[in-house]
């Protein structure tokens, strides 16, 4: 099922659906990536006795976006929560199958599960800043990891708040508590705090479901410029978003993982009825 | 940990670590945890311990002087030559004091509980709380206190007078409702609106005359009591009741809260007041919650020390009649309190250790009526969740 | 059933509902208001030149030249009573043998009862007890006493059937014609000047220690021993509970073990406090050894066992209301889970812990019956920081009701008593205020 996608942007802006209207106009042109950066062969997960995510097998190609969509509780969330192990935290949770990052087992029994997080950042549905200042927030990562110099750390905050598109709006307070901030900051915010670490990888687990449109343009915006950067990998229930920001997008039904695609071909000529049914609203 | 992980190379798969390093990094967690679980376990060792030492410190007492006589016989000379330590008499003080609080604490705390969950407004509990939260926090010795200082000497000089007033006030609106509620109940079946209304008139007035003279005769009765000590039972049942009055009330609260909106808002969309709904569909639902928060504060009034050991009379005898409230009496905790200092701890005597035979006792009895409570509040919660 | 008689069912049912909660706010009144009423008077009262004597012998405070212009003052018009008294003694001397026993047991009554009034007359042998070195320091004693010296009490017995009665005689009238009668409305009309009353305001009532088994003095031995015994409680309870509560909240797995710890924990909350007693006295003392006898450290040790439970329910509560999501965001920036606990759970849960400490604190220093038989005393001195391990202390739940129940002067005391027990609640009280109202801070806080 996982198609070559390495393509993808030249063919979408080389086709000229209806769909790709979402596209932006201008999309930015990847220099390097495109190998497969992380790998799921066979990749199940369960909770408890339920196979929640069933025999999964794609390659996520490193620098690009790859969206994931499907309805509700069809195991998207539990998939991307599965590449950096945030799903440890529930105690019934177990996998089978291999998950390679880099080549190297994610459940690996010499995986070291905090260093692999520190490699693969994750941003999530409601925005969650520490109530701390905004200042503590960005630099809790860098100085989990050691720097601890009042200079380097400035550098750090302010190269990832720049990055994040957030540094004008807040570089005046930065001592200032962040629950203060609006919710789409405060997301922002979060993205910032997390590149801050440096991460190969970037989940964003419905990044934008709790923000308003304006914020909402914002974040996919900072998407846009994050691509090429970093490998993305983003979970939304709202298909125009994951035609606007991605490359390549995957389709999970019932925990399976119908179709994995580039985002114009899937979008445009989907291989799967059940696809081309839920990208045409006839189920959700 | 963080710093020593932060010096590693830049290999990009550098999350995997050797085997050795990663075996290392587990047994540095498990033993981590370990230490959490010891102390985290420390207060199932302490309660063994509890149990330990005052069954150690109990069991020679049983084995001297055998069960029968501590059970059954109310004669408590534990001084005397020979000694008898018969604690019937003592044990039933407990009991009833206990009864005595429980009777006045349980069905106010239950009336504030639901008047909390149910029909003040929010703004209003808000100062409602508090109040119930410091009524918990005074320390039992200033309850003590106020109970021997204020409350004894006030029974003692004008008791019956307040018995009297206590009797009117709370006694006086009951009969009222059940003269309405009677006369409404006996008239009913008549189908004529109009007979009815003139059948119902003459019986509130016959009960109505008929209450008003009850209420009169046994006032003037009460009236006449004259209290002999104001150190009795019934002054620690009052003052204990305040005591086990904020436990009840919240638990109870608890319970009433954990019945969900919708059963309610089904009761009201039948026609039911709010009255009905509570007694009828929310009481039954949160009825083991609130059984678990009448035990608690029972509890609460069984194991007190200072205010029955200061205003009880500390006096070992059974009431005559047994349910004479307005005489003194002696507690199983008041007689630990008391009799320690005079009993022998270093060889240890027959005195000492029937202290501890109390001891046990209490230990035993809060440790099973804690045990039901708790299986109870499992109970309510799995039915309530539908399990 | 009539709709009518439905809807006074439904409001009578409310009613019923209201009332229990006003008689509860009752109840915490009737109890609150006669302990803050009475126990502010022992700080602030009318206090006689007696009292501040007393402060100038025993406390070496006020000043030396006004205090002996008001006791030349008084003196005054003492010397005139002493006088009468010295007049009536002659006469007594010089009466009839039968006439003189008639009159010195009355006598000796009047002359007690002056004593207790004025303190020690002229030709008294001097006082062993402080009590008996001065009259009264306090003008509604004065009154009181005023008043047993004026009348003699005696008792009605005549109606069998009901308790006796008790009644006043005048004094004056078993000395009319004697040369003692000007005594009597002299002392009543110039008690004032012989007692000189004046408002006064004794701090240190808070800041002295007793003299004279509480008689005179104030109750910091008192004060002092409570805050050692909370304290000490604190320090072992309050960093095993914490722990306790993080491996409850973050580490336990549900199954057997679990759910034993979890009983353990509900069984201790509800160990009758006298066994906490027993058991401190059967293990730390008798068994441990870790004092003598009664000390601080036992009754410290003992309370702690006592307060864990509470700690350690506060502290879950405290950590489970912390969101998943910062725990969430911390772990997904590669933290460890000891990290997260510490830098980001731990300061968010705080304020509730704190919340619970201070509770389980006022908990601690308002408890009497575990230090019953582990650590507390009824006289001594404040002890000094070092004999913690050694020596027991005075406190002022222990001492409420050892003033109240076993002193030999119980009833002439009761200002200290009150003074105690209002000591006592309010800080008991002060302590929950202040953990409501940082509660309610956090909560404001918490929702930004």
């Amino acid at each position: 099922m996982a198609t070559d996608v390495r393509q993808a942007p030249e063919s979408a802006s080389a086709k000229k659906s209806t769909r790709d209207i979402y596209l932006p106009p201008e999309r930015k042109v990847v220099t390097g990536g495109g190998e497969a950066h992380i790998v799921a062969k066979n990749f199940s997960i369960y909770y408890g006795e339920f196979e929640a995510v069933k025999k999964v097998n794609a390659d996520i190609l490193s620098k690009y976006v790859t969206a994931i969509i499907g309805p509700s509780g069809c195991g998207k969330s539990t998939f991307l929560r599965a590449i950096n192990r945030m799903n440890d935290l529930i105690p019934s949770c177990h996998t089978s199958g291999t998950l390679l990052f880099d080549g190297a087992d994610i459940y690996g029994k010499n995986t070291d599960e905090v260093l692999l997080r520190k490699k693969v950042g994750m941003v999530f549905q409601k925005p969650n800043p520490f109530p701390k200042s905004i200042f503590d927030n960005i630099a809790y990562g860098p100085r989990l990891h050691g720097v601890s110099d009042k200079k380097k750390l400035m550098e750090i905050i302010e190269r990832s708040l720049k990055k994040a598109a957030i540094w004008d709006e807040v570089c005046d307070r930065l001592d200032k508590n962040a629950l203060g901030l609006s919710g789409g900051q405060q997301q922002r915010l979060c993205v910032a705090r997390t590149l801050a670490v440096e991460p190969e990888v970037l989940l964003l687990d419905e990044p934008t479901s709790a923000l308003d449109p304006k914020a909402t343009a914002k974040i996919e915006d900072l998407i846009q410029e994050l691509r090429g950067s970093y490998t993305i990998m983003i979970v939304t229930h709202n298909m125009q978003q994951a035609s606007r920001v991605s490359d390549s997008t995957m389709f999970f039904y019932e925990g399976v993982l119908v179709e994995h695609a580039s985002t114009a071909q899937l979008f445009t000529n989907p291989k799967d009825p059940m696809t081309e049914d839920y990208i045409t609203g006839r189920f959700s | 940990m963080a710093a020593e992980r932060s010096g590693e190379s830049t290999r990009s798969n550098d999350f995997v670590l050797s085997a050795r390093k990663r075996a290392a990094q587990k047994l540095i967690t498990q033993f981590g945890e370990g230490v959490l679980f010891v102390l985290a376990a420390f207060v199932a060792i302490i309660v063994l311990f509890i149990f330990f030492f005052v069954a150690r410190d109990a069991v020679p007492f049983f084995q001297i002087r055998g069960f029968s006589e501590f059970f059954t016989s109310s004669n408590w000379y534990p001084a005397d030559d020979p000694a008898e330590f018969g604690a019937f008499a003592i044990i039933y003080g407990s009991a009833m004091v206990t009864l005595g609080s429980a009777l006045i604490a349980v069905p106010m705390g239950v009336a504030a509980a639901i008047c909390l969950s149910d029909i003040l407004p929010f703004s209003i509990r808000q100062y409602a709380k508090p109040v119930i939260e410091m009524l918990a926090a005074i320390p039992s010795v200033a309850f003590g206190f106020f109970a021997l200082v204020v409350l004894a000497p006030l029974m003692q000089n004008s008791g019956g007078a307040l018995l009297m007033w206590v009797w009117w006030i709370l006694v006086s609106p009951f009969l009222l409702l059940t003269v309405i509620v009677a006369a409404d109940l006996l008239t009913n079946t008549i189908q004529d609106e109009k007979r009815r209304q003139q059948r119902y008139v003459t019986l509130v007035v016959l009960f109505g005359v008929i209450a008003i003279a009850v209420l009169l005769k046994v006032g003037a009765v009460l009236n006449g009591i004259q209290i002999i000590t104001g150190t009795n039972a019934l002054n620690v049942s009052i003052i204990l009741s305040f005591m086990a009055l904020p436990t009840i009330v919240s638990v109870s609260e608890d319970a009433l809260q954990a019945v969900g909106r919708d059963i309610r808002e089904g009761s009201y969309a039948l026609g039911a007041t709010r009255a009905e709904t509570i007694v009828k569909t929310i009481l039954p639902a949160a009825s083991s919650g609130i059984l678990a928060a009448v035990i608690l504060g029972i509890m609460r009034a069984l194991g007190e020390t200072m205010v029955v050991w200061m205003a009880s009379g500390n006096s070992s005898h059974v009431p005559e009649p047994w349910f004479n409230y307005l005489e003194a009496v002696r507690t199983l905790t008041a007689t630990i309190a008391g009799d320690m200092g005079e009993a022998d701890q270093v060889t240890g005597s027959a005195r000492f250790h029937v202290l501890f035979a109390m001891g046990l006792l209490l230990l035993i009895i809060s440790f099973i009526s804690n045990l039901v409570s708790e299986r109870i509040v499992v109970r309510q919660r799995k039915i309530l969740t539908g399990q | 059933m009539n709709i009518g008689t439905r809807k006074i069912l439904d409001r009578s049912f409310t009613a019923i509902g209201f009332g229990s909660i006003i008689v509860m706010a009752l109840a915490l009144m009737v109890v609150v208001v006669p302990i803050l009423t009475n126990g502010l008077g022992a700080v602030f009262f009318t206090g006689t030149v007696e009292h501040r004597k007393l402060l100038h012998e025993e406390f070496q405070r006020g000043d030396t030249q006004d205090l002996s212009s008001e006791i030349a003052s008084s003196e005054r018009y003492r010397a005139k009573a002493y006088a009468i008294l010295s007049d009536f003694e002659a006469e007594l001397e010089r009466m009839e043998p039968e006439q003189q026993g008639k009159y010195s047991s009355k006598y000796a009554q009047v002359r007690t009862s002056l004593q207790s009034l004025l303190g020690p007359l002229p030709g008294d042998s001097p006082a062993m007890l402080t009590r008996n070195k001065y009259g009264q320091t306090r003008w509604e004693k004065a009154e009181e006493k005023l008043h047993s010296f004026l009348y003699e009490s005696k008792w009605d017995n005549s109606n069998s059937d009901v308790m006796g009665k008790e009644y006043f005689v005048r004094r004056s009238l078993d000395f009319k014609g004697t040369s003692l009668a000007p005594l009597f409305p002299y002392v009543e009309n110039n008690l004032e000047n012989m007692l000189l009353p004046r408002f006064t305001v004794y701090w240190g009532f808070l800041t002295d220690s007793s003299v004279d088994s509480h008689f005179f003095g104030g109750i910091w031995p008192e004060i002092q021993g409570t805050f050692f015994l909370a304290m000490g409680a604190m320090l072992f309870a309050f960093p095993i509970g914490v722990i306790a509560a993080i491996y409850f909240t973050e580490y336990a797995r549900p199954g057997f073990l679990n759910s034993m710890l979890r009983s353990a924990n509900s069984t201790l909350a509800g160990v009758p406090s006298i066994v906490f007693g027993m058991f401190g006295l059967a293990f730390f003392i008798n068994t441990l050894h870790v004092s003598e006898s009664k000390s601080v450290l036992a009754g410290s040790l003992t309370l702690a066992i006592m307060i864990l439970p509470t700690i350690i329910r506060a502290a879950e509560e405290a950590i489970l209301s912390v969101p998943k999501t910062y725990r969430e965001a911390s772990l997904s920036l590669g933290s460890t889970k000891w990290n997260t606990i510490l830098t980001v759970i731990l300061p968010a849960a705080l304020p509730g812990i704190l919340t619970g400490g201070v509770i389980s604190l006022g908990r601690a220093a308002g408890e009497t019956a575990p230090i019953i038989f582990t650590a507390a005393v009824s006289v001594g001195s404040a002890i000094g920081l070092a004999d913690i391990f050694s020596s027991p202390t005075p406190a002022l739940s222990w001492n409420i009701y050892n003033l109240a129940s076993e002193h030999e002067a119980a009833a002439e005391i009761r200002h200290v008593q009150y003074g105690m027990v209002l000591a006592l609640v309010s800080i008991v009280l002060m302590l929950n205020l202040s953990a409501i109202v940082l509660r309610a801070r956090i909560s404001k806080k918490l929702k930004g």
